[in-house]
């Protein structure tokens, strides 16, 4: 035999086997808290460039909110957390190709995602809105113009922005690092993002002074869960309902956000 | 909570550059391997498996490595087939690598001149040695260049697979960056921690292709 007819028979082989297991793939239809217990694992979605959320220290450890409170859901449950460090962009990609059991991961709420994953009670709460220097004054969606806003792409922030002025010259990016480094840079004239973020940017940047120009949407934060998983929403629900009842994410939300939680309507 | 650059931010970054080197290895080896195959179905007998290696080099010439990955890592995965990040991001930069590396060498055996393939014919040698003592010394000196240039393409390509959440040197810049707010200085340090991985295979290449041409 030839080795360009042995190659093809290798790979016919290989396209029958894949064709085979597919075939054979297990429609199962467990129920995920059950397989998180079972597991004693429970792989959490958390985006690691998004300080005070998700980042890491001086010393390299991973610190944050979300990293925290996902460190309190998997005790609550007695199994061990396995972060699984994501990007913004791919978040509800990897909870739909099961990457990730839930997302910890500032996931803020859409109706339209709704349609893709279930929302649990929100745990955070962080103001989205449009910020800029003193120097140009805006003071709502129709004072755009030409300017550039700075966004994060597919955000909240974003969609709220774009739903409000459709024909705003938005500039996208891939994450809110570099949305700010786009509006340092001065690459963009404003930019949308948390309460938190405007903050940071200010202490890192007195020159480059954020102030509010008008606010967009609350940006509650809240955990992603795979459609139709009930029975893990209810626990989570329940974890998150316990939590605020006895004033237990207050220390999480003072220490990441220097502020209080507020009042956190519920759900 | 950013905190100031730190020495250990450096460290992030080393150990992001490991992952790239790895990666780049193992996509390096997987280009390789299948480019050869893809080669051999190129200058197969039959016209059908030439045309399905046509097909192959050209679509995938033709698409952006980004999507490709994503397809690796998010569409396999919806066929049941759970793919760890660099396993995907492996599989895309060889199948991505293949598809350039087969075009280069095909091209560089057209290349050699019609005249040795019919003076090794005339020396009465089977096609076989022909192929190897013939033609294959000479279309291997032709590739190298080409093939050392887009091996530096792939090397720099691993940063896209940042996006699949494989945690290199790309997507180590992004977070370290954000976590102390140093964006300029940090992919500062990136771009020269690139140029320190590619700049040494250039240099190589060059050097061989000098004393190849010297040997012949």
């Amino acid at each position: 035999m030839s080795p360009s007819r042995m190659v093809l028979r290798a790979a016919l082989l290989v396209v029958a086997s894949l064709l085979l297991i597919t075939a054979q793939a297990p429609a199962a239809k467990a129920d995920l808290l059950k397989d998180i217990l079972d597991r004693g694992v429970i792989r959490i979605g958390t985006t690691m460039d998004n300080p005070p959320y998700g980042s890491y220290d001086a010393a390299g450890k991973p610190v944050g909110f979300d990293i925290e409170f996902g460190q309190m859901i998997g005790q609550a449950m007695g199994v061990k957390v396995e972060v699984v460090s994501q990007v913004m962009a791919n978040r509800i990609p990897m909870l739909l190709t099961k990457k990730v059991d839930i997302l910890v991961s500032s996931f803020g709420l859409v109706p339209s995602r709704a349609l893709q994953v279930m929302y649990s009670e929100p745990y955070t709460n962080n103001l989205e809105a449009l910020w800029g220097p003193a120097s140009i004054k805006i003071t709502g969606p129709n004072d755009l113009g030409t300017l550039k806003i700075a966004a994060g792409v597919g955000t909240i922030q974003d969609k709220a922005l774009t739903a409000m002025a459709p024909k705003a010259n938005i500039v996208r990016f891939d994450s809110d690092a570099t949305t700010v480094t786009a509006y340092v840079s001065g690459q963009a004239d404003l930019m949308v993002g948390p309460a938190t973020l405007a903050k940071q940017v200010n202490d890192a940047y007195p020159q480059h002074k954020l102030e509010m120009k008008f606010p967009l949407l609350s940006g509650t934060s809240h955990i992603g869960v795979p459609q139709g998983e009930f029975t893990l929403l209810q626990f989570l629900n329940t974890y998150i309902y316990y939590l605020r009842v006895n004033n237990l994410l207050q220390p999480l939300t003072l220490k990441y956000f220097g502020q209080d939680l507020g009042n956190l309507p519920p759900f | 909570m950013t905190h100031p650059l730190a020495f250990h931010d450096f460290v992030v970054l080393l150990v992001g550059l490991e992952w790239t080197i790895l990666l780049s290895a193992a996509a390096f080896l997987g280009s390789v391997i299948l480019g050869l195959v893809v080669l051999a179905l190129r200058r197969s007998r039959y016209a059908v498996v030439r045309m399905l290696a046509f097909v192959f080099i050209h679509v995938l010439q033709g698409t952006p490595l980004l999507g490709l990955l994503l397809l690796m890592f998010f569409g396999l995965a919806l066929f049941g087939y759970d793919v760890a990040a660099w396993v995907a991001a492996t599989i895309g930069l060889s199948v991505y690598g293949s598809a350039f590396l087969s075009d280069i060498w095909d091209g560089a055996v057209r290349a050699v001149p019609k005249g040795q393939w019919e003076a090794s014919r005339a020396l009465g040698l089977s096609s076989g040695l022909r192929f190897r003592l013939v033609i294959l010394p000479q279309a291997f000196t032709i590739s190298i260049p080409p093939t050392v240039g887009f091996l530096v393409q792939l090397l720099k390509n691993t940063s896209v697979a940042s996006i699949t959440g494989v945690v290199e040197l790309s997507r180590d810049a992004q977070i370290v960056s954000s976590s102390t707010f140093e964006f300029f200085r940090v992919y500062a340090a990136v771009c020269g921690l690139y140029f320190l991985l590619c700049y040494p295979l250039t240099w190589y290449s060059r050097r061989l292709e000098t004393s190849l041409k010297k040997a012949r």
